[in-house]
């Protein structure tokens, strides 16, 4: 069957740009925060994401505000 | 990015060194060969190089990667190469692989064969999705998805827990509540309330009953101890009594002493020591040592229950004195447990008599003898005064003890009330979560479809203008997570599938469409395409159209690659501005692969 040799997960790809949108939809709704947004997104995307992450980023957005100066991971 | 050149050399057809130069002027090629010439070669080159796969070997049962080595030529001897503008990749065959260099190749490769052309327009739904995955991966997203279900499925089961725990907590207290006579109408407010009630004065009080009995029992024991040791005392005085009676009577009436026996034992004693002398060390006299011994010794003999009279009296008297001395250490600790009661009992409240009785047993002046015989007739009286400071203390411990399980109870429903009520908001959320992540996830692969359906038609349309053909639609099943459906317009005929009536050649440029749709929305500017003898049953007009329609769409690919067994393209399309033409000629075992012109 024809194939490609596509990396499914570069920064472009149909993966990563559903899994931005995904995460925005969540932060638009108060279900998770900012912090860090790169990796949620890159787990999101890879399947990484498992139970424990998700509960944690959803019990993260309940806690108050840590600080806004706290950075983005990358 | 341009193609510059592809090497080949012990690889497939390729039994001679081969390059395909390309015009990095021209982003079409067409490489033109009869059947046989090196056409797969050159296709399976490239996508050995750029792909996990192995070309058209793939379409073959009963291969491995061993059949790529060019026949005649040492696997050592593959070599691969593709140059391009932005980098080269290589490849060679090492233990029974592919290994290529980069292991990343810095293009992307779309490929479709003659076999899987019909194999796209007429897979099962489910088929159809396999392949569509294979262009856009959203399985990362599915597994993410999963895993948040989980969460949510977990999260309710955690809630029943909690919600039972609190349950059982609740009636527990409430059962209490209830036994205690259901004080101030509501259990809640009655557990609230005994919680956080003050109980240090009656822990004080418990510490202090105790600390009385404690001391009460240690001074009873003392006594006791006293008591029993002075008995003792005084057997062991009567038996020693006993003991002198009868030694003295026997000194009396056998008229022979223990001082005697004591001094022919000595003397027994140093003759034997002294074996070598031969004189009396008293008078001086000759001795034989073995004599003198034996007849020490008999005289001893003779004196034998006098023997045994002396050492049952000096047992008596050494038991005696023992047991003196144990009475003395037992009225020493009588003496300090009871100076400690005392203080204790300046703490309590006593009955009057016994009042009378303490005021005595704590004059210093007092000695302990006496005041062990005042606390002997106080015993009874002390003994039923312990008891009832035991209930009391008793009392006191069922007050601690119910005010401690009321207050831990009470805690641990208000922790679980907290935390079902943080865990339902959590569940709330992540139910909420999960509705997003799966609706967005549907609404996205719909817009791709969309999007995708939209190119598909645009190109098809391209190719069978005035043909009323297409109205091509590709969307998920309502129900299904992976079975793609594919319907399509014929003439007044709406949604139909395509394979029903559509002829093999319609449905030949179908599949093309969507190849093309697919590799121009997941591509990009790195992508080259390659369409290996795709064309067979397309007529020259349609031919021409599906050219026109690869030139057009070329702006959106690093390069396309047309192979195809009809000459006839060739002397179409040579010499057009954008299209490269290589025309391969007859293979021969000397040279391999050659191309023409």
């Amino acid at each position: 069957m024809e194939g490609s040799s596509t990396n499914n997960n570069s920064p472009q790809s149909p993966g990563n740009h559903l899994a931005e949108q995904l995460f925005e939809k969540l932060l638009s709704e108060g279900l998770v925060t900012p912090y860090g947004k790169y990796v949620f997104i890159q787990q999101l995307a890879l399947g990484e994401l498992k139970e424990s992450h998700w509960r944690n980023a959803l019990n993260q957005a309940l806690q108050p505000q840590i600080s806004s100066n706290e950075p983005d991971n990358l | 990015m341009k193609l510059l050149k592809l090497e080949i050399d012990a690889f497939r057809g390729a039994i001679r060194p081969f390059e395909l130069p390309f015009d990095p002027g021209k982003s079409v090629t067409l490489l033109l060969g009869e059947n046989g010439t090196g056409k797969s070669t050159i296709a399976d080159a490239l996508i050995c190089l750029c792909t996990d796969d192995m070309g058209s070997l793939d379409d073959r049962s009963g291969v491995d990667k061993s059949f790529l080595v060019a026949a005649g030529r040492n696997p050592e001897d593959l070599h691969l190469a593709l140059h391009t503008d932005a980098g080269s990749i290589t490849a060679r065959f090492e233990k029974k692989k592919i290994i290529r260099s980069p292991s990343d190749a810095p293009l992307t490769l779309r490929h479709l064969r003659r076999s899987s052309v019909v194999a796209l327009s007429t897979a099962v739904p489910s088929a159809r999705y396999e392949q569509l995955a294979g262009y856009f991966d959203l399985s990362g997203i599915v597994k993410s998805e999963d895993n948040l279900r989980l969460l949510c499925k977990n999260l309710k089961l955690e809630n029943d827990r909690f919600v039972s725990a609190l349950s059982a907590v609740q009636k527990l207290l409430e059962s209490v509540w209830t036994n205690e006579g259901s004080p101030l109408d509501d259990w809640e407010l009655w557990a609230e309330t005994e919680s956080h009630k003050d109980i240090n004065e009656e822990r004080l009080q418990l510490r202090r009953v105790r600390n009385f009995i404690e001391q009460t029992e240690k001074t009873l024991g003392a006594h006791d101890r006293l008591v029993v040791t002075l008995k003792m005392g005084e057997q062991a005085a009567q038996t020693r009594k006993l003991a002198d009676q009868q030694l003295a009577d026997l000194q009396s009436t056998s008229g022979q002493d223990e001082a005697l026996l004591t001094l022919l034992q000595q003397a027994h004693d140093f003759v034997a020591r002294h074996a070598d002398h031969e004189s009396c060390p008293v008078c001086a006299q000759s001795i034989v040592p073995e004599q003198l011994k034996q007849a020490l010794y008999d005289r001893m003999e003779s004196m034998a229950g006098l023997r045994v009279a002396a050492t049952e009296a000096e047992t008596a008297r050494r038991e005696h004195e023992r047991l003196q001395s144990v009475w003395q250490h037992a009225l020493s600790d009588f003496g300090n447990a009871l100076s400690d009661f005392l203080t204790t009992a300046q703490q309590t409240e006593w009955p009057e008599n016994f009042k009378t009785a303490l005021t005595e047993m704590n004059d210093p002046e007092l000695p302990i003898r006496k005041r062990a015989e005042l606390f002997a007739t106080s015993r009874l009286q002390l003994d039923m005064l312990l008891e009832g400071r035991r209930i009391t203390a008793d009392a006191i411990q069922k007050t601690v003890d119910q005010h401690g399980f009321i207050s831990e109870n009470w805690l641990s429903v208000l922790h679980n009330r907290q935390t079902a009520m943080d865990n339902a908001v959590l569940l709330r959320n992540a139910d909420k979560a999960l509705k997003i992540v799966e609706n967005t996830r549907k609404a996205f692969i719909d817009t791709e479809l969309a999007a995708i359906s939209a190119d598909v038609d645009d190109f098809y349309q391209a190719l069978h203008p005035k043909e009323n053909l297409g109205g091509v639609r590709l969307f998920l099943k309502e129900k299904g997570k992976s079975s793609l459906e594919l319907t399509a317009r014929f003439h007044e005929y709406e949604d139909v599938a395509p394979q029903s009536l559509y002829s093999e050649s319609h449905l030949d440029t179908l599949a093309l469409c969507i190849f093309l749709a697919l590799a121009k929305r997941y591509g990009g500017g790195e992508t080259v395409l390659l369409l290996d003898d795709v064309l067979g049953a397309t007529d020259d007009a349609h031919l021409d159209r599906f050219i026109g329609l690869l030139r057009r769409e070329s702006v959106h690919f690093a390069h396309i690659l047309l192979t195809s067994h009809q000459r006839a393209l060739g002397e179409r399309f040579r010499g057009q501005g954008d299209i490269q033409v290589v025309e391969l000629g007859e293979w021969s075992v000397e040279k391999g692969m050659a191309s023409v012109g």
